[in-house]
């Protein structure tokens, strides 16, 4: 064991008998709070994050203002037109909630899974799910219309003597999105809670004291507090890794339960949650990659943590690859010629170009981490999980559009061509939620100290033998 | 941190000692010192590290409700679920959808799973939070410099309490130093800085004094009268760019926004051919009329209704040529064949409903609208007629219906008010009440007069 603290050293070596360690540069627990509080509390802030987060600010008001105008103008400026009803904002609804799994995901799944090195990640990923769930949340609203009596979807006694349709997917749409929101929300910020303590301890100023100081709720880390907290966090991943899975599936009830051909099949929420596991993690390493970079926690976030995301975006990857084979074999073997057409229209139709993005970019382009050295180059990462991302907005225009530009009457059919509008409204929904990301890295602990302490090899003498 | 530093210093004079602590550097050296610390009687006593100890649990033995308090949540979270669709969706206002019942269960699932996980997620949230006795805003142990250095980053750290029954100060600091830590400390209790923050007070003021402005900006508006139209932010549907009836409309010549029909058009289910029953007109005598006449023209045959001098009360108009029907029209007679009484009595609802405000339940010409207004000795009020007023009574079926569809003297007409059937049956049950008033014995049926007699 005394070799495996060595520097440099490979941690995507698996070694039989031997476990890497999850964290690299043979840091103690001093070395760790150092380097995650620097960031938060440096009172500079760097220039590289002004670059980044200037232009995000700027394409997040701009997406602010396309909304607006369009909530003053009215829906008819979004190109959602006969026969496309559904158009943008839905797609762009599901490809954000789709990208807000692998937050969750990493802090329960992998939690109930024991799968340590988890800890690096978590923090980031479940502040992207939050974001990413917060961006998606704004499509559905602002596609209602009239957005100022959006308060209607609530159950609440009224005099129109109107409830919410309880058997309608997308009531249980709002049910499962928000439900998703508020415990990712409550699962991030318990598990943030030590670590604001840790830098409301070592904040210098004034304001941030106060602010860590409110927000730490008084946490001293006693063995008491640990055990209901651990108790807490256990059975918060318990709730939530169902809760994950639900998601999407009843997501995927908005298209499965109607009659469209397309849509209408059993293999979607199956299909849907692997398709939003994949682009979710896709979205952290594009995340992280230049993240740890930038922010110096190459020794915590390691190569072995983007090489087992990589790892998942492969199976996931393949998975998405495999339902889509499996959707054109059904559409076959049905013999229902209305599920035929769909299928062969999505493939050489009108949009037979989206299709065939969307293959290379979710299909063929993650087949090169069969590789080792491209799951572990953070180069090749950056720049395939860029492709998944494209891939898996295009999936959802795919399925959306295809399906209800040509339906069962060919006299009905059309071409869904998105508006200025639309394309400003996806521009700026990535600045919005870039500007979070980045608000989000320089004012919080970006990686969950007491989580990775915990998994620190603990040196049970003051020599410092490691050891687990 | 300078400014703090005279706080964290134990002043030996100060009596208000809250306890001690001990720092350990590894965890290792911690779990043997939690377990003498547990085997010397202390009871008040916790460990404060920057992450969970394994092992700790075991030697402090403090179980929580914590798991049990998530079962709570979750079933109240199922129950609120389950209410809530059914009491919408099945009791309330019960719509049938998608082919699924009211309350259907299977469809109920996804809603019962969601609340289920939200309700159990808020109540484990709170219960670590308050189980673990924060928020709490002011700690004495966080005024150790130590404490507040190493807890959070890299040191654990033994702490027993002032108020545990074995405290000493002096022998619990012994009692600590002997389990070899890094270093001890008393802590002292500060007294929590009661000085607010410099500009604390004018912020507060001024927070209060800007508060007030929104009440007052309220209470102003609501005790003063504006006479321009209320600013309209939302305005929904409400200001269209659309013709409405009445308005002018330059477009046409004749710059009215209402058209009329195309000349020669008759809206769907409008064709009334049938006039004696649409009408009250003897059919074979207007029929060859009908067919001749515009369907535009106000209605010749109808002219004559409309009353010469209205001051009179005299029923019988000077003269009167209108082919009026004297029987009822077929369809009427077979209703009354099919329905019988019942027929009457929809006949009775609809005269008590509209005809017996002005005419009386009787018909007597005695109803609540024309006594009031005889009282008030109103100038412009014709006394409605008693429907047993000897000129009433022998007039043909066809002439009252013409009255009660297109009205007479006051009276307004109720053609569109009253469905044609109904304005038979009125007239029916008319006939019923004016036969009421000038029966004789032989209408009694046999049986029927005999008790009558025997009681008398």
């Amino acid at each position: 064991m005394a070799t495996a603290v060595v520097n440099p050293l490979d941690v995507t070596i698996e070694t039989p008998g031997v476990r890497a360690p999850l964290v690299t540069g043979g840091h103690d627990y001093a070395a760790i709070t150092e380097m995650v509080t620097r960031i938060p509390l440096d009172k500079r802030t760097p220039i590289g994050w002004w670059i980044a987060f200037i232009p995000s600010a700027i394409i997040a008001g701009m997406f602010f203002a396309a909304i607006s105008y369009m909530i003053c103008t009215g829906v008819g400026v979004m190109g959602n037109m006969s026969p496309v009803f559904w158009a943008w904002p839905i797609v762009n609804f599901v490809f954000w909630v789709g990208i807000g799994h692998a937050g969750t995901l990493i802090s329960a799944i992998l939690f109930l899974f024991r799968q340590n090195w988890r800890t690096s990640i978590n923090r980031a990923a479940e502040a992207m799910t939050i974001f990413a769930v917060m961006t998606a949340g704004v499509f559905p609203a602002i596609h209602v219309g009239r957005i100022w009596v959006i308060y209607w979807v609530f159950p609440y006694p009224n005099q129109m003597a109107m409830w919410p349709n309880f058997k309608s997917p997308l009531c249980w749409d709002v049910f499962a999105i928000s439900t998703y929101f508020t415990v990712s929300l409550l699962f991030w910020y318990l598990g943030m809670v030590p670590d604001l303590a840790t830098l409301r301890d070592r904040a210098q100023g004034k304001i941030q004291q106060f602010a860590y100081g409110l927000l730490s709720l008084g946490w001293t880390g006693s063995a008491t507090s640990w055990h209901r907290f651990e108790k807490a966090y256990t059975i918060l991943a318990a709730i939530s890794t169902p809760l994950v899975l639900s998601v999407h599936t009843v997501v995927s009830f908005d298209f499965a339960v109607s009659q469209l051909p397309g849509w209408h099949t059993t293999i979607f929420p199956p299909y849907f949650v692997a398709g939003a596991i994949f682009g979710g993690f896709a979205m952290v390493v594009c995340l992280l990659v230049p993240a740890r970079a930038f922010f110096g926690l190459k020794d915590l976030v390691t190569l072995r943590h983007i090489e087992n995301m990589n790892k998942i975006i492969l199976a996931t990857g393949s998975i998405v690859g495999y339902a889509y084979g499996m959707e054109f074999f059904v559409a076959w073997y049905s013999g229902n010629p209305y599920e035929g057409f769909t299928f062969v229209n999505r493939a050489f139709g009108p949009y037979s170009w989206a299709y065939w993005t969307m293959i290379f970019c979710n299909v063929v382009s993650p087949q090169i981490y069969w590789f080792k050295w491209a799951r572990t180059s953070p180069l090749i990462s950056f720049i395939v999980c860029t492709f998944v991302n494209i891939g898996m907005w295009f999936e959802r225009f795919v399925i959306v559009i295809t399906s209800l530009s040509r339906d069962f009457l060919p006299s009905s059919w059309g071409y869904y061509r998105p508006t200025q509008v639309d394309v400003m409204i996806l521009i700026g929904s990535f600045g919005f939620f870039l500007t979070l990301f980045l608000l989000f890295c320089r004012f919080l602990p970006m990686v969950a100290m007491a989580e990775v302490k915990g998994v620190l090899p603990h040196p049970e003498h003051s020599a410092g033998k490691s050891g687990h | 941190m300078a400014h703090d530093h005279p706080k964290a210093k134990p002043v030996s004079t100060d009596p208000a000692c809250v306890g001690v602590i001990a720092e350990f550097q590894n965890s290792h050296d911690v779990l043997h010192a939690a377990q003498r610390v547990k085997d010397a009687g202390y009871t008040k006593w916790d460990v404060y590290s920057p992450f969970p100890l394994h092992g700790i649990d075991d030697i402090m033995q403090r179980p929580t409700v914590l798991p049990w308090n998530c079962a709570v949540g979750a079933c109240v979270g199922l129950a609120t679920a389950i209410i809530l669709q059914w009491a919408t969706n099945g009791f309330d206002y019960p719509i049938i959808v998608s082919g699924k019942e009211p309350f259907a269960f299977p469809a109920s699932m996804p809603i019962n799973f969601e609340l289920t996980v939200l309700i159990t997620a808020f109540t484990c949230f709170f219960s670590v939070i308050l189980l673990s006795g924060l928020p709490r805003l002011y700690n004495p142990l966080l005024q150790n410099e130590r404490f507040r250095q190493g807890v959070t980053d890299d040191k654990i750290v033994i702490a027993i309490d002032s108020t545990d029954a074995k405290f000493s100060r002096s022998k619990t600091a012994d009692f600590l130093r002997s389990l070899h830590p890094s270093s001890v400390d008393e802590v002292m209790a500060v007294p929590e800085p009661t000085a607010l923050p410099s500009g604390f007070a004018l912020a507060a003021i001024l927070l209060a004094l800007f508060a007030t402005v929104p009440p007052i900006l309220i209470i102003r508006k609501r005790n003063t009268f504006v006479d321009v139209p209320r600013i309209h932010p939302v305005q929904d549907m409400d200001f269209q760019p659309k013709f409405k009836p009445q308005k002018v409309n330059e477009f046409f010549a004749d710059k009215r926004t209402i058209r009329n029909p195309v000349t020669g058009t008759i809206a769907r289910g409008d064709l009334e051919t049938d006039v004696h029953y649409f009408e009250g007109l003897d059919s074979a005598s207007t029929v060859a009329a009908i067919k001749n006449a515009s369907f535009l023209d106000p209605a010749p045959n109808a002219a004559p209704v409309a009353p010469a001098n209205p001051a009179a009360p005299a029923p019988a108009a000077p003269v009167d040529n209108t082919p009026y029907a004297k029987d009822f029209p077929p369809q009427v007679i077979d209703k009354l064949k099919v329905d019988g009484i019942k027929f009457v009595k929809r006949g009775q609802e609809r005269f008590n409903i509209y005809c017996a405000a002005c005419h009386g339940l009787e018909g007597a010409g005695d109803g609540l609208v024309a006594r009031r207004a005889t009282e008030l000795e109103q100038p412009t009020w014709v006394k409605p007629l008693s429907i047993h007023d000897d000129g009433v009574v022998p007039q043909p079926v066809g002439k009252v219906f013409r009255t009660i569809s297109h009205g007479i003297r006051k009276m307004p007409g109720y053609e569109s008010q009253i469905m044609p059937e109904d304005r038979w049956a009125i007239i029916v049950y008319m006939k019923s009440l004016q036969r009421s008033r000038n029966a004789s014995a032989s209408d009694v049926p046999a049986a029927e007069l005999e008790k009558l007699q025997a009681t008398k």
